[in-house]
């Protein structure tokens, strides 16, 4: 399952089902360009997850409508329920941690 | 602007080895980067034997229903499923049952299948894939990784030597300072924060120390100004050795270099352009300008000795 990368009219769907970490970004932010490589090494080593990028320049309504007020912000949703969330980076031992509590509830 | 320089000194003449920490690689963070340029290239290959990394398909069979489950799917040793039924699993071939005593009970692990990864090793052709200006093989992917931490730790650790040598450079220049220089640099500071807050809401002189928090480093109006009057005199003396370094150096900044910034501060904050230039004075943005000018000559001056 590659990383996909959502706008306004499919990140609903794809948040829809599963397990889907959503990665909130921006297109100048630093500090989350470090958190896209360590989600793409994790996505490296479980190729089987499913991982939604959002930019939030670019869909601001959205980021809104979740309640993102800074950036990286990453939720864990469950067939579509908001079950984790954090801001800021995350180390990639923290978000296997998140997977392993959720991801087989 | 009344004051002026008299005499500068050269900063040249400063030994600023002294003052800067030694680069020292991060190997383990290197070969971490150079691990991720192969990570496209990653293929998962239907086999026999479980190793650690590979994806593992398994029936559980177990009295606890988190354990009883007819497909499974997880990849061992990455510790997202359960940390020891993933080890148990390694080693394992297709058809094979172990069992794990577990907190919550016994475990039966049988292997339905399992997908091998097979990570390539980085290669010239993976680097040409990047297509980064001059870098074509892996060898010079490593040496512009490693000039990228060079500047990054550069960054980090030539801030202490830039205050120094910018202290030396001051304190060994003459110059002749009138107050009002001094006091309009800071109204005009004090001017842009009282907008900037007043943009968001807010009223600069009533601002709460939680206000203050994540935008300006101070916890109150007249911490704000003591810190600005403090800071006063070495901003208009820098501000000056900027404006003579650039009677020589070719540095320029004025109407067009202030339009491209209102510009860009404006797409960056999502503000409108009227907004940015109320934020940003052109006086305080050509302020500013030659202030950072110094120091960018100094820091440069610095990065010859990194």
């Amino acid at each position: 399952m590659a990383i996909q990368n959502a706008d306004k009219t499919n990140f609903k769907e794809l948040i829809r089902e599963d397990f889907v970490i959503a990665d909130f970004y921006g297109t100048t932010c630093v500090p989350c360009k470090l958190f896209s490589k360590i989600l793409e090494d994790i996505e490296a080593e479980i190729p089987f997850l499913n991982i939604v990028k959002l930019n939030t320049t670019d869909n601001p309504e959205l980021a809104e409508e979740y309640g993102i007020t800074a950036v990286p912000t990453v939720h864990f949703y469950k067939d579509g329920q908001l079950v984790a969330s954090h801001v800021g980076v995350m180390q990639p031992q923290a978000v296997k941690e998140v997977i392993a509590q959720h991801m087989y509830a | 602007m009344k004051s002026r320089i008299l005499k500068v000194k050269d900063y040249r003449e400063v030994d600023v080895e002294p003052l800067l920490r030694p680069f020292v690689p991060d190997e383990t963070a290197l070969e971490a980067e150079l691990r991720r340029l192969t990570n496209p290239y990653i293929r998962w290959e239907p086999g026999e034997e479980v190793s650690a990394g590979d994806q593992v398909v398994c029936r559980l069979l177990s009295d606890c229903p988190r354990y009883n489950k007819e497909k499974v799917r997880f990849v061992a040793g990455s510790g997202m499923f359960q940390r020891e039924l993933e080890n148990l699993s390694i080693g394992m071939r297709v058809g094979e049952t172990r069992e794990a005593g577990l907190p919550e009970g016994k475990v039966s692990l049988t292997l339905a299948g399992v997908m091998n990864r097979v990570a390539p090793e980085p290669s010239d052709e993976m680097v040409e894939k990047l297509e980064l200006d001059g870098v074509h093989t892996v060898a010079e992917y490593r040496a512009y990784l490693l000039e990228q931490q060079r500047e990054a730790a550069f960054g980090q650790d030539s801030f202490e030597a830039l205050k120094k040598l910018t202290r030396e450079v001051i304190s060994g220049s003459e110059f002749i300072l009138y107050r009002e220089d001094w006091a309009e640099a800071i109204n005009r500071e004090l001017d842009r924060c009282r907008t900037l807050c007043r943009q968001e809401g807010m009223v600069l002189e009533e601002m709460t120390p939680e206000q203050f928090q994540g935008r300006i480093p101070v916890k109150s109006y007249h911490e704000l100004v003591a810190m600005l009057q403090y800071d006063g005199w070495d901003n208009l003396c820098r501000y000056l050795l900027g404006r003579r370094y650039a009677e020589t150096d070719s540095f320029h900044s004025g109407e067009a270099e202030y339009e491209a910034f209102i510009a860009d501060y404006a797409k960056t904050w999502r503000v409108s352009e009227e907004s940015a230039k109320e934020a940003n004075p052109f006086e305080n943005f050509i302020f500013n300008e030659y202030t950072g000018h110094a120091y960018t000559v100094l820091k440069n001056y610095i990065r010859e000795f990194y």
